[in-house]
């Protein structure tokens, strides 16, 4: 799974704005999504996820806000902005285009 | 457990900054763990074993922490602050810019022309400081977000090149329409280099449109 991991940490960011895409989430939830949609077979560092999320705020692509929680702690959710959206499509686009070279090449 | 996973957390970040990034990092962090921890021991895992888990899924925190360190150019306070210095630095010009034509009043001849060139000299060197001492935005790293942010810096850098380049353009209409005025005395036919600054003004935009277009 090592070779596998540096294949996709590339796109850490654009997994996580697909995520952020379609509701508003935080750390936990966004790993625990991850892993049960690839059962298991892929799993996010807390770093890594850590510092995508800071690059992608401090771009200005998601934002962030406190919620609260039930037992008192506070909670740190994410959304996505209208930038983060359009990068998000221009991401997706990128991959298809690479996919396809890769394809056709190997 | 959770003690002893908050005691972990603590230590990591003992080399952290005290600042209110980190601290609010070490929280998020705490939280997310334990809550993985909860799940674990819920779907019925030991918990020597869901702490051993949850404190291996951590990965390398020491970069992310040398992150706190680092100074933070997109980040609005300082982002607030430049934005001020340029607002005075520009205004200043203009300012000057204006003030220019009195010298013009008041000494007599080519003094009163020398003087207001150099006012404007001092103005556009106000313009050309503020252009240049903008932050420069390098990629910290080769990942896609990085990329978007150096574009992003890079298309406001294009439409301040055309800011000032327009100012450079009214600035030395004025000079020759007073040049003409004082010197040659064509004070009547002198304003068409007005007409001659607006069309030049228009042709440098669609020269930035164009080559905006060019870049993807």
């Amino acid at each position: 799974m090592s070779i596998a991991s540096d294949l996709i940490r590339g796109h850490t960011e654009t997994i996580i704005l697909a995520q952020l895409a379609r509701q508003d989430s935080y750390g936990y939830q966004i790993n625990k999504e991850i892993q049960q949609k690839t059962q298991g077979s892929y799993e996010l560092k807390e770093a890594t996820l850590y510092s995508a999320f800071r690059r992608l705020e401090s771009a200005g692509c998601i934002h962030s806000y406190w919620g609260d929680q039930a037992t008192g702690a506070r909670r740190r959710y994410y959304s996505i902005t209208p930038m983060g959206r359009a990068l998000l499509e221009q991401n997706k686009a990128d991959w298809e285009k690479a996919k396809l070279l890769i394809d056709q090449l190997l | 457990m959770r003690e002893t996973i908050k005691k972990y957390v603590e230590e990591l970040f003992q080399a952290a900054p005290s600042t209110r990034r980190a601290r609010e990092l070490k929280d998020e962090l705490l939280t997310n763990l334990t809550d993985r921890y909860d799940d674990l021991v819920e779907a019925g895992e030991d918990p020597q074993i869901a702490y051993a888990k949850v404190i291996d899924g951590i990965g390398d925190v020491e970069e992310l922490i040398a992150m706190l360190e680092e100074q933070d150019f997109l980040n609005p306070v300082t982002q607030e602050k430049q934005r001020q210095k340029s607002a005075l630095l520009v205004s200043g010009a203009v300012g000057i810019y204006i003030l220019a034509i009195i010298p013009t009043f008041i000494l007599s001849g080519r003094v009163g022309t020398v003087a207001a060139l150099i006012m404007v000299a001092a103005a556009t060197m106000l313009l050309v400081y503020n252009g240049m001492s903008r932050p420069r935005y390098t990629k910290a790293d080769d990942s896609l977000v990085e990329d978007f942010k150096e574009w992003n810096q890079g298309k406001s850098q294009r439409k301040a090149a055309m800011a000032a380049i327009q100012s450079l353009i009214w600035t030395i209409a004025v000079i020759v329409y007073l040049l003409c005025g004082f010197l040659l005395h064509l004070w009547h036919i002198a304003w068409i280099v007005f007409l001659a600054a607006v069309a030049a003004g228009q042709v440098i935009r669609l020269l930035f449109i164009s080559s905006e277009e060019k870049t993807p």
